[in-house]
């Protein structure tokens, strides 16, 4: 019952990211405010009927990646669009001043990030690596295998390994699927709700296909709706923090990636250090000085197998031009 | 010889609660590489005891004192432990995520099947792309597209090359998603 409580009260956090997660629970309406009262009577919402016990498998079945990729898209560009936007020329305007080299950009994060997803638990998904046109030092996440740093995080590095540590850390979001599993819980409340015929505002009158994985086809999925689901996940994102525990975790995978590609992880840890004190920005996020503890810890766990830690420079196709 | 795949649709495989991976003697590592070769003693030119595929879990020993690219490893196949070398490059830290696609019924796919069905490769959604009209930047979507592109035309073989360069784990065409070079 605890467990279902800490999940509903985080249903709404949806991206994976750096700067984000745990969210605006209110949407949900009255049904999850009755809900969350049943939780605190001691009884679960989900176990009071067939159906809702089926919608609360959705937490933990698997999720198609039709439908991953489909959500993952969506908040991508509402996240993208709350830091400037990409720093990339729309497909078909490629002859923009300035194109060749966003393009030449991005394609060094991805040959990066592609090097660390092969070693990732998810090697076969496509995986989209972008610029975001903000000076803020930062780095985004979003299910579907969408990987983005800011330009000003592009300035902060100072070598391949330490860009590397930043996309390992998002790769590891995705590949542990955080903020999927977020979305699931807020989908398996709106499975009770449909299952419940509860007209309250939290319910957006979702149409589950009653396949074994409870598809949901969100393009088909109305503006107002789409709205709805996506806006409060995206805000969330770009002003809270995921919690500390996934943050350790992904740091672990990071750093497991980094080793098995052949970077040097104490880039990452330098770059770590360099960071900002947290607890004013995001609250939920573990301070730099733990993050590069358990770090060191990860990497020093891996000495026995004396892999190779290179630190190459950074491809000057990274550089931006003064603006 | 070939061993079988692992068994996707019978197996699958948690990722919650991952703990610190300390590498030791006997500590599991997973296959990531199609057709690895699994050499019979510690040298490149080394002949293979077996081919082992993606997701196969191996049994860490130690690295090679004569070539710090090779790995000691233990894999049991055929009802029997067999000892062997593997590249570096082919070892994975974690077992991979299982893979589900709508026509699976929620059944987990073999990774490779996955990586062929073009799923994987698909472009942005009509769900991001409607989402993305009315917010600050009106040509997101196309912007996204253009990362999507261009994402999807690294090409593996070059980037081998690259990393092998810098001194980088080699990334070759046997785990290229369905498609790429």
């Amino acid at each position: 019952v605890k467990r279902l409580l800490l999940g509903s009260l985080t249903a709404l956090g949806l991206l994976s990211t750096c700067a984000s997660l745990q969210a605006a629970t209110k949407d949900l309406g009255a049904s999850f405010d009755r809900g969350v009262a049943d939780t605190k009577k001691g009884l679960d919402p989900f176990e009071q009927s067939v159906a809702g016990r089926k919608c609360k498998a959705i937490q933990d079945a698997g999720l198609a990646w039709e439908e991953e990729h489909a959500v993952g898209g969506a908040i991508a560009v509402g996240v993208a669009s709350k830091n400037g936007g990409l720093s990339l020329a729309p497909l078909g305007s490629e002859a923009r001043p300035g194109a060749q080299a966003d393009d030449q950009r991005t394609l060094y994060l991805a040959e990066v990030g592609t090097t660390l997803a092969a070693f990732s638990p998810r090697p076969t998904i496509s995986w989209t690596f972008a610029v975001l046109d903000s000076d803020q030092v930062n780095a985004y996440s979003a299910p579907g295998g969408y990987v983005m740093v800011t330009r000003g995080l592009l300035a902060l590095v100072e070598n391949e390994a330490q860009l590397a540590g930043v996309l390992a850390h998002e790769l590891a979001h995705v590949s542990l699927q955080h903020a999927l599993h977020q979305y699931k819980v807020t989908k398996s409340w709106q499975c009770l709700m449909t299952a419940t015929k509860d007209a309250s505002v939290g319910n957006l009158g979702l149409n589950f296909s009653g396949t074994k994985l409870e598809f949901l086809d969100v393009n088909k999925l109305t503006a107002d709706a789409q709205a709805k689901l996506f806006n409060p996940l995206v805000d969330a994102i770009v002003s809270k923090g995921f919690a500390q525990a996934d943050e350790f975790e992904a740091d672990a995978l990071a750093t497991d990636l980094l080793v098995s590609a052949g970077y040097d992880v104490r880039e990452y840890e330098k770059l770590l250090g360099k960071l900002p004190s947290t607890g004013k920005v995001w609250p939920n996020h573990p301070e730099p000085a733990a993050r590069v503890q358990k770090v060191e810890e990860e990497r020093q766990a891996w000495a026995a197998f004396g892999a190779t830690a290179v630190v190459p420079p950074l491809d000057p196709r990274a550089k931006f031009s003064p603006r | 010889m070939t061993l079988p795949r692992p068994r996707w649709l019978l197996v699958l495989v948690p990722l919650v609660g991952l703990a610190a991976l300390a590498v030791q003697t006997g500590q599991s590592l997973y296959i990531r590489a199609k057709d690895t070769k699994l050499l019979k003693d510690d040298s490149l030119t080394a002949a293979p005891a077996g081919l082992l595929q993606p997701g196969t879990e191996v049994k860490w020993q130690a690295v090679s004192s004569r070539n710090k690219l090779l790995h000691h490893v233990k894999v049991t196949f055929g009802g029997q432990e067999h000892d062997g070398w593997v590249l570096q490059g082919n070892l994975a830290p974690r077992p991979p995520v299982p893979e589900y696609l709508k026509s699976g019924e929620g059944l987990a796919v073999d990774p490779q099947v996955f990586a062929s069905s073009g799923a994987a490769t698909k472009a942005l959604d009509e769900a991001g792309t409607a989402y993305a009209k009315g917010l600050s930047q009106p040509d997101l979507a196309q912007r996204f597209e253009a990362a999507e592109r261009i994402s999807r035309a690294v090409d593996v073989r070059r980037l081998a090359q690259r990393n092998a360069g810098l001194g980088l784990a080699s990334v070759d065409a046997a785990v290229a998603k369905g498609g790429r070079k």
